[in-house]
């Protein structure tokens, strides 16, 4: 709820029970406004987070069976998609099927 | 569009798991409404008769059928800088609580009430109330899973999450809480009557509620852009005229929902036959390992099967699976050792089955929200889901009504007796139909019969179109679409409403 309580655009304080779609200042469509910004920094903060979740993971495989799974399939490790995730370009994202 | 291309990732850990916690809050009380203890509850611990609650389930069940979709339409023309779904997470929790504990508390706040109308017209309040505040926020919940991302297997997984969270803690309140509780009843354990036991649990999925199911108001934001025209509430309504895979979806349900009266009878078996309601804890933990290795290969098997097929195989299992049971029990039905490890095992395997199904069905309804905006360009979530909601609860509210107006018929009754302090006590008698004592029939309906009846919705999707090449057109069409639309309300300045 914490990017809720002001204004992205003019940065006006607004009532947690001010519930109508523009801003009462600048009139911006306040639940679309930059919404492929908003979206590119959700993707970045999901990213960092399954990074995080893997590395857990990792720590509490003490006997490596994610790892001798993933080898036995040939497969890349989960932590190496997870380590390369970069945030998506705009490009990416036009290329993504939603 | 090149489907091997990884899925971007928009709703984070943290995020997911509270959208799931949050639906197993609500399912920790959804769960007690269900057909197993509904029928319990009002027949012998409210003490009213079978055909008065059947009547009323039949009544609110006609009820909730203008009720979803109504609610449905509201929440798509709602508009508000939270999205068109949060501000009924936010608001319903509170108001659902306290509609649980009037319910629940029914029969301790009018134990001394001998008159039987006062007690049928508290019974169809509180009721009416419950479904009218679970409804407020069931709709926006499960239209949230197609609006918290534009990614499907950001989809996918809050829909796996809520289903598996949900089976467990909330599955606690039917699979352990309520069969101990009364079983601890009705050994004079624990000093409560089955009142007081009620009542209690009613407590406890208050507390689920406000703690749990607050999480997905607070914390779950809405990612999908909405059309920016308005749409008139007939509109909404005329859009599931329209919505032909949505139509086959329903009647499918529809036509399985004989298939769910096993919850009603088994509640009645465990009690009547077996005498101890704790075994369905048992049986029911062993299908909670069959859900969890369920959720586990979903994935798996999704490679494998497109959603049609894999709805089809879920109505062939289990109705092998019933017959099965029922007949290597057909001899022993009362022997407890005999049919609980028969039981377990048949729950071990449905609920594999039953996990695929519960993540694929709601994965369909929001493949036909993408639809009707490809087919349209309008999209409504709210009205999609609400007949995801609509349709579970009438099955959950037909098969209780349909499976307490049979409990006459196979031979069982109750009658009220008045105890030395004033109160009044409900026994029931098991006696025969059909040249078969009750018992048979309570196996025969806890296992065989809805098993086979439930293939009937199979029917439907011989004719549903919306799989494999199709679908991947649709969502490649629907993404330059979607783009536009950004372009549309980006920065919001041109975009404004009155």
């Amino acid at each position: 709820m914490k990017e809720d309580k002001s204004c992205p655009n003019c940065g006006k304080k607004l009532s947690l029970f001010y519930l109508k779609q523009n801003c009462p200042a600048c009139g911006v469509d306040l639940l679309h406004y930059d919404m492929e910004g908003r979206l590119e920094r959700d993707a970045q903060k999901a990213a960092k987070e399954v990074e995080a979740l893997w590395r857990v993971l990792r720590r509490a495989d003490k006997a490596r069976l994610i790892e001798k799974y993933y080898q036995k399939k040939g497969k890349p490790f989960p932590w190496e998609d997870a380590d390369a995730a970069e945030p998506p370009s705009a490009q990416e994202q036009e290329d993504q099927c939603p | 569009m090149n489907e091997k291309k990884k899925d971007i990732r928009y709703v984070g850990v943290k995020e997911n798991l509270l959208f799931g916690l949050a639906n197993a809050g609500q399912c920790f009380s959804y769960n007690m409404f269900t057909g197993s203890y509904l029928s319990l509850f009002f027949v012998k611990v409210f003490g009213i008769p079978p055909g008065a609650v059947a009547t009323m389930l039949l009544v609110l069940g006609i009820w909730d059928t203008v009720n979803d979709p109504i609610m449905g339409g509201i929440v798509d023309k709602t508009h508000t800088r939270y999205g068109k779904l949060r501000p009924y997470l936010l608001f319903v929790p509170i108001p659902l609580a306290i509609s649980t504990i009037l319910f629940w508390g029914g029969p301790l706040l009018l134990q001394n009430t001998r008159e039987l109308t006062v007690k049928i017209v508290y019974m169809y309040l509180s009721y009416l109330l419950w479904e009218f505040f679970y409804t407020l926020g069931d709709v926006p919940y499960w239209s949230m899973s197609a609006a918290m991302s534009p990614s499907p297997s950001d989809r996918t997984r809050a829909i796996a999450t809520a289903r598996f969270l949900s089976g467990f803690v909330g599955g606690i309140a039917t699979v352990v809480m309520l069969p101990v509780m009364i079983d601890l009843s009705n050994t004079h354990k624990i000093g409560w009557s089955l009142r007081e036991v009620f009542a209690f649990c009613g407590a406890i999925s208050a507390v689920f509620i406000i703690g749990l199911f607050s999480l997905a108001g607070l914390f779950v934001k809405e990612r999908v852009i909405q059309q920016v025209e308005e749409t008139s509430f007939f509109d909404a309504f005329r859009f599931i005229g329209k919505n032909k895979p949505l139509l086959l979806i329903i009647l499918s349900n529809v036509l399985g929902t004989v298939s769910s009266i096993a919850g009603v009878f088994g509640a009645f078996y465990y009690t009547e036959v077996l005498n101890l309601m704790s075994w369905s804890s048992l049986v029911s933990l062993v299908g909670g390992l069959g859900g969890l290795v369920g959720m586990m290969t979903i994935v798996l098997i999704k490679k494998h099967f497109d959603n049609r097929q894999l709805t089809i195989i879920n109505k062939v299992v289990p109705a092998i699976l019933g017959t099965l049971a029922f007949f290597c029990g057909i001899r022993r039905y009362d022997v407890w050792y005999v049919v609980i490890p028969i039981i377990a095992v048949k729950n071990l395997l449905c609920g594999v089955f039953d996990a695929y199904n519960s993540v694929v069905s709601t994965e369909m309804i929001g493949d036909t929200v993408d639809y009707m905006e490809w087919k349209t360009g309008m999209r409504n979530e709210g009205m999609a889901f609400s007949v995801l909601t609509f349709v579970g609860k009438m099955q959950g509210r037909l098969s209780t009504s349909l499976g307490t107006a049979l409990l006459p018929l196979i031979g069982y009754f109750v009658t009220e007796q008045t105890l030395p302090d004033g109160t009044v006590e409900t026994v029931s008698n098991c006696t025969e139909a059909f040249g078969q004592p009750t018992q048979f029939w309570l196996w025969a309906f806890f296992t065989v019969i809805p098993a086979v009846t439930g293939l009937l919705a199979i029917i439907p999707y011989h004719f549903y179109e919306l799989k494999g090449d199709r679908l991947a057109e649709i969502r490649a069409e629907m993404k330059v679409r979607r783009e536009a639309s950004a372009d549309e309300t980006n920065g919001g300045v041109t975009v404004e409403r009155g």
